[in-house]
């Protein structure tokens, strides 16, 4: 039963660390950036380039965020700004990006699958029951996520414009302020936190090309029952990630794998506005 | 004197429909200007293309001497335009202080500027921390006000503020114009309906009907109410 609860908070974690950078820029710009799949596979490549460098595992934490946001502020840039009159071909040109992204790490490295050495590795004894440790992590890593979300979205300058902008974005503008620097700063976060997604979930998963297409299809339910909302998304991720390890315990890992989106269309279904308040 | 605002010959709308055309006016630092019209005639269109919400087609627009044609709508903030909207105002789940900290970070200068303005809109200051959305009508206007002259703006934007507001409240955001615009010589356009109100506060009026100015005179004018009643009538 330890156990149970313990999976269901970790995979529900580790969705939240998943989904959290997609959301921020769903939230901020109204469109699904189908490219977050290509930044966590790169965050995942960039754990092992750290690891090929012979660096300890924890440096791909910052190299991974910084690559990620670098690349980030260079897509916004060059692709997504000129089509933020276009959100439709903004999304479809995000789903180009990640097929690209996926493209250029195989003509880099191959389509093999590589692992990762995890920085933290072994089990805990939880209430008796002994547990991975580095699943544990992840909990702490979620929740200090959403800790730091939260106080630069409530406690800073720049949270205050976003959370304006997210609201009523000519209103925000009539204010002086420039929503396009707030999309600028919002889509490179929201890359960097998809690239240092890839790279903790690598002691999880293995790293091939296609590792960020797996996780993307679940974040991108998480984020329709969300809305723009953090606290929203860490019900969502508990609710579904829980049904998904649940499915899958009592009946079959295959049927959980499609938990959290068939659980997410019924939900949507039900109640369109999901999780989130209004 | 430089005018505060100046427009010249301009035609603006939306998509290829034109709703404003070779319209032209001017107002002088510290003055009061209305502009009258019913619903539809291209009054709010006006201040949204003053803004850079809507393009320029033809014509130009002067802030202080300086060009501002299609600027977007930040720049104009932060060229000293203050600007109240008419619908979708304000953050309405943002808190009172929130929604002045978008325009003025600064905490100390906010609650200075609620002391300021606590003759008129004493009850803002009780409320600074409850959400936007939570406050009365006539509240959201008050702090519509507030927001507004925060910033020591030089031309403020003001769309039909007296809407569906009680006549004490009108009475206080005449006051608080009149003052205003003594004070600091700043230049307020007003669009509005409300003739009584725009007759106790403003220097001089044009009246719009189909995106075309067709009066306009000084509200000192013994005529003025009449002119504008038999324009808004026909």
């Amino acid at each position: 039963m330890t156990s149970q609860i313990l999976d269901i908070l970790t995979s529900a974690a580790i969705l939240y660390v998943v989904a959290a950078g997609l959301l921020i820029v769903f939230g901020v710009m109204k469109i699904i950036n189908f490219a977050h799949g290509g930044f966590l596979t790169m965050g995942g490549y960039c754990a092992l380039a750290t690891a090929d460098l012979g660096l300890s595992p924890l440096f791909a934490i910052p190299i991974s965020f910084l690559f990620g946001a670098v690349v980030g502020m260079v897509v916004e840039r060059l692709i997504v700004r000129p089509l933020y009159s276009r959100p439709l071909d903004a999304i479809l040109a995000t789903w180009g990006l990640g097929i690209i992204i996926g493209q250029l790490i195989t003509l880099i490295y191959d389509r093999g699958v590589h692992f990762v050495q995890s920085p933290i590795s072994g089990a805990v004894d939880v209430m008796g029951e002994s547990y991975s440790q580095y699943r544990l992590v992840m909990l702490v890593v979620a929740i200090l996520f959403g800790v730091v979300l939260a106080a630069v979205l409530h406690g800073t300058r720049l949270g205050l414009m976003t959370r304006a902008v997210i609201m009523n974005e000519d209103l925000a503008r009539g204010l002086g302020i420039d929503s396009g620097l707030v999309r600028f700063v919002t889509f490179s976060l929201g890359a960097g936190l998809a690239s240092l997604a890839g790279t903790l979930i690598t002691p999880l998963s293995s790293v091939d090309p296609s590792l960020g297409i797996s996780w993307l299809v679940n974040a991108f339910m998480l984020v329709l029952v969300s809305g723009s909302s953090l606290v929203s998304l860490g019900i969502a991720a508990v609710v579904l990630g829980g049904a998904q390890v649940l499915i899958s315990s009592y009946a079959n890992p295959v049927y959980g794998s499609m938990a959290i989106v068939i659980l997410a269309a019924v939900l949507l279904r039900v109640r369109p506005q999901g999780f989130a308040n209004d | 004197m430089t005018p505060a605002l100046d427009i010249k010959g301009l035609s603006s709308g939306y998509g290829e429909a034109l709703v404003l055309r070779d319209l032209s006016l001017m107002i002088q630092p510290g003055e009061i200007f209305a502009l009258l019209g019913k619903n539809g005639m291209g009054k709010s269109t006006l201040l949204k293309t003053i803004m850079g919400f809507l393009p320029v087609r033809q014509g130009h627009i002067q802030l202080a001497g300086n060009r501002t044609a299609n600027l977007p709508p930040y720049r104009m903030a932060r060229r000293s335009v203050a600007y109240i909207p008419q619908e979708k105002a304000l953050f309405q789940d943002l808190t009172v202080l929130e929604n002045l900290k978008l325009v003025m970070p600064d905490t100390a200068a906010i609650k200075a500027e609620l002391e300021r303005t606590a003759r008129w809109f004493p009850v803002l200051q009780k409320r600074v921390h409850q959400r936007a959305g939570t406050l009365s009508g006539g509240e959201q206007k008050m702090l519509l006000m507030v927001r507004a002259m925060l910033p020591k703006q030089k031309l403020m934007l003001i769309d039909e503020i007296s809407e569906g507001l009680q006549p004490s409240m009108v009475d206080a955001v005449s006051d608080v114009l009149r003052t205003e615009r003594a004070s600091r010589d700043v230049a307020i356009l007003l669009v509005e309906q409300n003739v009584p109100f725009v007759s106790s506060v403003a220097d001089r009026f044009s009246v719009l009907k189909q995106g075309e100015i067709v009066a306009s005179g000084s509200m000192a004018d013994a005529d003025a109410s009449a002119v504008i009643d038999r324009q808004l009538s026909v």
